[in-house]
């Protein structure tokens, strides 16, 4: 029975090694949730802003560095990760919204 | 005569930043040969609008920045808009890198500036230190109409961090910090 479990965890972890994951990110109460996002190459980032009021995306992190542009509420805004490595988000209007992000291989 | 003057500023003041007449352009020049010049310090990609804006800022400057300082007197930073290059149904393309791919045409450039006291001319409540603007396309031209309201309002965003997105955030990272 127990190596019955461990096979179907294992058969999870395959199955989940070879497709590309979605990690949505809030904009409630001026904040990004989860703060900080483990992802791996291939995956998106799916930006929802589900506050009341305009918000952004802004990476200045060399190699990285893009801005997404002003989301309104209500939006999505998805971007493919296709490099490794690690880089800051911050809203453009809201200095104190931030978030990190670690792209895997 | 003196009440002459304190009218005339005041109405310089109620026509907004339109109005200054000492500022934008006038005074923050087109930095001729900056392609060879300056440090190229960062590309950030703007997908939704097609274009790869190349960051880069006065040499002399640089080498004295710090991190946890606002920019010496006299930093110049350019933003110079890049076309991205398209697919044949207008889609962007990505390189090797997973970034997008600029091409050679140049849309606009945009030039801040800070000297100071340069701020005086701009009332608390828009001014951003001692910075001031310029947009300039790509033949040297300043752009006949432009509006600099955005830049001064959008960029008060990082008063903490001398009114810039990008480059107080490169010398962090490159300090470490
Ligand atoms: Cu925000």
């Amino acid at each position: 029975m127990r190596a019955a479990i461990l096979l179907s965890i294992a058969g999870i972890v395959l199955a989940s090694g070879s497709h590309a994951g979605e990690h949505r990110i809030g904009m409630a109460g001026m904040a990004y949730a989860p703060a900080t996002i483990e992802a791996k190459v291939g995956d998106t980032l799916v930006f929802v802003n589900d506050d009341t009021q305009a918000h952004n995306v802004l990476t200045a992190t060399v190699g990285f560095s893009t801005d997404l542009g002003k989301q309104d509420p209500g939006s999505e805004t998805t971007v493919t990760l296709r490099k490794s490595g690690a880089f800051d988000l911050e809203c453009v209007i809201h200095e104190e919204m931030r978030a990190r992000v670690v792209v895997r291989p | 005569m003196h009440k002459i003057v304190v009218i005339s500023l005041a109405s310089v003041f109620a026509a907004g930043l339109a109005g200054y007449t000492l500022a934008g352009p006038d005074r923050v020049a087109f930095p001729s040969g900056y392609t060879e010049r300056f440090v190229l310090y960062n590309t950030v990609d703007r997908p939704d609008r097609k274009t790869i804006r190349f960051m880069y800022v006065s040499p002399e400057t640089h080498t004295k920045a710090k991190a946890s300082e606002p920019a010496p007197d006299g930093t110049i930073l350019i933003m110079e808009d890049h076309r991205a290059k398209v697919d044949a149904s207008g889609g962007v393309q990505f390189g090797s890198d997973g970034r997008l791919v600029p091409t050679d045409q140049i849309t606009n450039i945009f030039v801040m500036e800070k000297r100071a006291g340069w701020g005086d001319a701009y009332p608390p409540a828009v001014r951003n230190g001692d910075w001031d603007y310029a947009h300039y396309l790509p033949d040297g031209k300043p752009k006949a109409d432009a509006k600099f309201d955005g830049c001064f309002s959008c960029h008060r965003n990082r008063a903490g961090r001398d009114f810039n997105f990008t480059y107080t955030k490169y010398l962090m990272d490159r300090e470490g910090k």
